[in-house]
């Protein structure tokens, strides 16, 4: 009695192709695909493609976007809130921050933060009209969207 | 014939998947050439100074007022520093600013710096002056504005 691997080698002589067993290899690969997929968190902001941040040198990429409140600025001062929708006063401004920030404590974010997505040619006009009224809306920590290296 | 009809039984059917993988690839090399990547946003943060004191007493110094005129020039009780919008250094700032925060560190004290920017002044260059107080040596992240207008 041969064994089995001495019979794959004689028929491989005798001019069998040989095929290799596939099965365990891509069983392994979901096993890395599942684990990553349960193990990874995402980080989810709308990007609003129409801002060009500015660049800042010293911004840090962020490990945890949780308790945002998203505000876009085009460089015509057009004021936007997460969803596209515009934002035309100092009040509606507020609102919306209220609104959001008391979502986030009922979600059990305690503190929850400004993201500020300005364009870079944005009058500074416009950025102050919007801390200013996340100010009166209690939001304090902004954060200010940018990049770290330019644009290509 | 009976051999034939054997043989035909016996071997499984295969197949061929060199074409597809072929595909693949090349819609692989495709997408690669013509994609291109979005560089990440990052985070530059600031604290703006709230009512609610939590009582601790810090000797507090005297606070940095760094104005931005509309032309982008950077004014230090009325010296100007940087003039030059077009780039993203500040030097003449970033070197006073270390000594702020190090005098502040000396007394230990919570430094503080307002910002009064111009309406006018773009938003890159407010960012420059937020970006010098993020660097290593300055690190000062309590950040007030001025000159707010009311609707």
């Amino acid at each position: 009695m041969a064994s089995a691997k001495l019979q794959a080698a004689i028929r491989a002589a005798e001019g069998e192709d040989l095929a290799m067993d596939m099965s365990s290899m891509i069983d392994l690969v979901f096993l890395l695909l599942i684990f990553f997929m349960v193990s990874s968190h995402l980080i989810i902001i709308k990007v609003d493609k129409n801002v060009k941040p500015p660049i800042a040198t010293n911004a840090r990429v962020a490990k945890n976007a949780s308790g945002r409140i998203v505000v876009n600025i085009y460089a015509d001062g057009t004021i936007l809130d997460e969803n596209s929708e515009e934002l035309p006063t100092q009040e509606s401004i507020t609102d919306y921050v209220d609104t959001e920030r008391l979502k986030m404590e009922d979600n059990g974010v305690p503190k929850a933060r400004l993201h500020l997505r300005a364009d870079k040619d944005t009058d500074t006009r416009v950025i102050k009209k919007v801390v200013q009224a996340a100010g009166e809306a209690g939001v304090s920590d902004v954060i200010f969207g940018s990049f770290v290296v330019e644009k290509k | 014939m009976a051999g034939r009809r054997q043989v035909a039984e016996e071997s499984d059917p295969e197949l061929d998947m060199s074409s597809l993988i072929d595909v693949s690839f090349l819609l692989l090399i495709y997408f690669l050439v013509t994609s291109t990547l979005d560089p990440k946003e990052a985070d530059l943060g600031m604290t703006m100074p709230t009512s609610n004191s939590d009582g601790s007493a810090e000797v507090e110094i005297d606070q940095m007022t760094v104005e931005v005129n509309s032309s982008g020039h950077i004014v230090l009780n009325d010296e100007v520093l940087d003039t030059d919008p077009a780039t993203r250094e500040v030097p003449m700032l970033l070197d006073r600013l270390k000594t702020y925060a190090e005098s502040a560190r000396l007394t230990d004290s919570k430094p503080m710096v307002i910002i009064a920017a111009d309406d006018a002044a773009k938003g890159q260059r407010f960012i420059d002056v937020l970006n010098a107080l993020a660097d290593e040596g300055v690190g000062i992240s309590n950040v007030t504005i001025t000159g707010f207008t009311e609707e």
